[in-house]
């Protein structure tokens, strides 16, 4: 019963502030309080939760409407916590007296946060395509409403149709699965017996839509567009969360569908995520666009997640998962510290920040652990998870993990030279005036950087989590 | 013995009657409460049912088409002001209702050119418009060729076997000759021009055009929906796919790639609605290649409640000059509750899921796929992406950016706001219930 709880308390607050009328202040406690409870709960979930056990937990049969079945396994409800721990900050990111519609704002954040969480928590294929397919028009509004500049039309076109386009392709494969197998429940789905090649036809269809979502390299030019032009909160929720919905799907869907294909196709996926690790991240070292430069080093990092996923070893898929979690954190937090200094200084071109150290110190130090994080730092939470992955792949693959292990070095060139070019130096000469952080910016940045350094000082409480469900795909 | 058509015509000649001695029309009130009699005729009809055997009609058929078409028309005639027009609508209304309920060719011509002939005058509504009175007499020409085909396919037929009547019909079509599928052949294209499917579609996009909006509300929403059940039961009820199996399929290609490439780049309102009319009538008419005819009717019915809250928008805003823009659009910016209303049923038609479009989609593409028509399927597929283009347009010029033009005024009556919220609310509870939705679909 707590997971509809869980997806119909944000909506119904987002109706909510939509119908009250408009007070600056009032609306934005309002909606920051209406995005706590789902929260809490959701911590409540966590804690509640048995991890000995391998099966779903909390299942929910829904009798309303149609027998739909909810239930959580670890992955998603640590997507599910990341989720509502993201959408707060994103609320709190857009309190700023010059935001237009702010309570269009507002419920369209708790809005897709109940989609987001739906889509986490559904065990069938078709209401999965419906809440997958939904995020797209609050997205889609978030960029073109409140993006920066006149190219967000493009960014937001491109991120919808792509999207789009992709998840076609599933809905072709969810009616094929309904016709012939006559469910589309995934616990019933995965007793079924599936012919080979109609798996292997199934699994390309997911694929592509997936892929799309995730993005992997030929498919990820959408994400970079999308990422510069829409607003600091919505680069949050699409780097923190949407990202990983794509992930979620291959490890709710594929995995656990289609494992003859899956492993039929598991050389094409490795060389594919090699192959965007490499190429992704020589191109991150070019940029100048300091979003950009973000957006396309999350490309490199989720390469290492799909590699993981796909390489069939107990280490590398914890890995995948743990690097799922910690780079929708880092992420998050990278983006929000640009949103700080475009919110500033209406650029985001490198080339006009220089020596930002002298007079933003305590903005410099949390963007320097972030900046660690991100390079897989060992005591930060993506050391554990890149560290675990590589070690997966080099044991089925030893040649795959020498060249993605060339990554590490690369993304430590491109962050490292990107921090030294903002924060070293002589003072900027393009700049007047310079602000240190607020308090509401501090304690926005603050949480997230103590969950990276906590996750990865003490990763148990993540393995503890997700390992039922990664023994229950293994064996 | 009870015939609420029969009831239609005598209260619509008694307005008639009335105004032609009164010069004047204080009688919305009244009609609106005779078109709801009518309702309250019809629900008994649907609740205890009189089976009479009349030769030419069938009193219970599609009487929820028949509802819906009622109330579609008491709130198109909301926003009306010229008193000749209401009783144009009603008359036409009176040939929707006698299409649907007719069991014969000849009652189904006579409902076919009621409909048309009130059309065309709709059409030339705005007579003090070059355009408007070359909409009409563009449409009465088309028209009455479309027409002068029904005829000849209908005398053919009755020439060849002495028949008219759907039941006899039947009973003959194993044995039919080439002379009565050729007779069959003109009925379906004559049908097929006034839904303007692909081939025949020229006419549409003039006419939306032309037409004062508030004839090109009507258009949209009422015409296609007694003649798309006709082509259904035609096809299915009397076997006929089979045998016309290849033009449905090279009309539904046609409609689908034509219709979504030219509204690509439609910059004015009413031509891209009118193309996208084309794609929506290829979708449905794919489905009926399949043999299925619920798909096709929960999708035409889904359609016509996308177009209602759209053209209740259109005919509220005040535009300066008869071919509004995407860029008039803008004005609702500073509404952001009706470019919600705008928008929803924007979505809704390109088939993004939680809006009851979708669900049309699904019944459709479903059916395209029980029925292993694959290259179909990826037609039907790439046009929902490209149309999601113009669509996204739309929603473009609703939110994102603020142009220069100046700002226009909107006019919204309590009924209609009303109607627009009602038929949001159903956009949304549809997907939630469909059951309910398949309940209203008759059994053809």
């Amino acid at each position: 019963m707590l997971i509809p709880l869980l997806i119909t308390t944000p909506l119904l607050s987002a109706f909510f502030t939509l119908s009250l009328p408009f007070t600056y202040r009032k609306n934005y406690q309002l909606g920051f309080l209406a995005s706590l409870p789902p929260f809490l709960i959701a911590i409540l979930l966590w804690l509640n939760m048995d991890l000995s056990s391998n099966t779903l937990q909390f299942t929910y049969q829904s009798t309303w409407l149609y027998p739909i079945n909810f239930g959580l396994d670890g992955v998603s409800i640590l997507l599910i916590l990341l989720t509502t721990f993201l959408t707060p900050l994103c609320i709190l990111i857009g309190w700023k007296p010059n935001l237009s519609y702010p309570q269009l704002y507002i419920a369209l954040f708790l809005i897709m946060e109940s989609f987001i969480i739906g889509a986490f928590s559904i065990l069938d294929l078709f209401f999965f395509y419906i809440f997958f397919e939904t995020i797209l028009i609050p997205m889609f509004l978030i960029i073109g409403i409140w993006g920066s500049r006149e190219r967000k039309i493009t960014a937001a076109y491109q991120f919808f149709l792509y999207t789009f386009a992709g998840s076609l392709f599933m809905f072709t494969a969810i009616l094929y699965i309904s016709t012939h197998f006559q469910t589309t429940d995934i616990s019933s789905l995965s007793l079924l017996y599936i012919p080979f090649n109609i798996e292997l036809l199934l699994w390309l269809l997911f694929f592509l839509s997936f892929a799309i979502k995730i993005p992997m390299f030929p498919f990820h030019v959408w994400l970079p567009e999308a990422h510069v032009e829409a607003p600091t909160a919505g680069s949050v929720i699409l780097a923190g969360i949407l990202l990983k919905l794509g992930a979620f799907g291959f490890l709710r869907i594929s995995l656990p569908l289609f494992p003859n294909a899956c492993f039929f196709f598991s050389p094409i996926i490795l060389l594919l995520s090699t192959l965007s690790i490499i190429y992704i991240s020589l191109t991150t070292i070019r940029q100048i666009d300091l979003k950009k430069l973000i957006a396309y080093s999350s490309i490199a990092h989720m390469g290492f997640v799909t590699a993981g996923l796909f390489t069939h070893k107990i280490e590398s898929l914890q890995g995948g998962i743990i690097t799922l979690i910690s780079h929708g954190l880092i992420a998050s937090g990278l983006f929000i510290t640009i949103g700080l200094l475009y919110d500033r200084h209406k650029t985001r071109i490198i080339k006009y920040y220089r020596g930002l150290a002298i007079p933003m110190p305590i903005f410099n130090t949390l963007k320097f652990i972030l900046i660690l994080a991100n390079i897989a730092f060992p005591l930060t939470s993506s050391f554990i998870g890149e560290f675990l992955t590589l070690n997966g792949i080099y044991k089925t693959n030893k040649f795959t993990c020498l060249i993605s292990s060339i990554a590490i070095i690369l993304s430590a060139i491109y962050m490292i030279w990107y921090y030294n070019r903002i924060a070293f130096g002589t003072i900027t000469p393009y700049l007047s005036y310079f602000n240190e952080l607020s308090k509401k910016e501090f304690l926005i940045l603050l949480p997230i950087l103590l969950l990276i350094v906590l996750l990865g000082s003490t990763p148990n409480c993540l393995h503890m989590t997700i390992n039922p469900f990664v023994y229950n795909l293994i064996y | 013995m009870f015939y609420p058509e029969l009831l239609l015509s005598t209260q619509t000649l008694l307005i008639l009657f009335h105004y032609s001695i009164k010069k004047t029309l204080y009688l919305k009130p009244l009609i609106t409460l005779t078109l709801l009699f009518q309702m309250f005729l019809q629900l008994h009809q649907l609740c205890s049912p009189i089976i009479t055997s009349n030769p030419f009609f069938t009193e219970y058929s599609s009487i929820e088409f028949k509802l819906l078409i009622l109330i579609a028309s008491i709130f198109i005639l909301q926003s009306i002001t010229k008193p000749e027009i209401t009783i144009i609508i009603l008359l036409t209304n009176l040939g929707t209702i006698l299409i649907l309920s007719s069991n014969n060719l000849i009652p189904l011509y006579f409902g076919l050119e009621l409909l048309s002939l009130g059309s065309y005058l709709l059409a030339a509504a705005n007579n003090k418009q070059k355009q408007s009175t070359e909409a009409g007499i563009k449409y009465y020409i088309i028209g009455g060729l479309s027409s002068g085909f029904l005829l000849l396919g209908i005398s053919l037929i009755y020439g060849l076997t002495g028949i008219t009547s759907f039941n006899h019909l039947l009973n003959l079509l194993p044995h039919s000759s080439y002379g009565i599928q050729i007779g069959f052949l003109f009925i379906i294209i004559s049908l097929l021009f006034k839904l303007a499917a692909a081939p025949f579609h020229t006419w549409i996009p003039d006419i939306y055009e032309g037409a004062p909006i508030t004839s090109t509300a009507y258009f949209a929403i009422i015409p296609k929906l007694p003649i798309l059940i006709t082509i259904t039961t035609l096809l299915i009820n009397l076997t006929l796919i089979p045998i016309f199996k290849q033009v449905l399929i090279y009309t539904a290609i046609l409609s689908l790639i034509i219709g979504t490439l030219s509204a690509l780049y439609q910059t004015r309102i009413k031509r891209l609605l009118a193309y996208s009319t084309i794609t929506n009538i290829g979708f449905t008419l794919t489905s009926l290649i399949t043999q299925q005819p619920i798909p096709t009717l929960t999708y035409l019915l889904i359609y016509t409640l996308s177009n209602i809250p759209l053209f209740i928008i259109l005919t509220s805003i005040q535009f300066k000059n008869s071919n509004p823009t995407l860029y008039d659009l803008n004005t609702l910016i500073n509404k952001p509750l009706l470019a919600m209303g705008f928008g929803i049923p924007i979505f809704s038609i390109a088939g993004i899921p939680p809006f009851s479009g979708f669900l049309g989609k699904v019944y459709i593409i479903k059916a395209t796929i029980d029925t292993h028509n694959y290259l179909i399927l990826t037609l039907l597929l790439l046009t929902s992406i490209i149309a999601a283009v113009y669509y996204l347009r739309i929603i473009h010029q609703l939110y994102f950016t603020q142009n220069k033009n100046p700002h226009l005024e909107i006019k919204l009556s309590e009924n209609q706001g009303v109607l627009l919220g009602i038929t949001l609310i159903l956009h949304i509870l549809i997907l939630m219930v469909p059951e309910y939705i398949l309940y209203a679909i008759p059994q053809i």
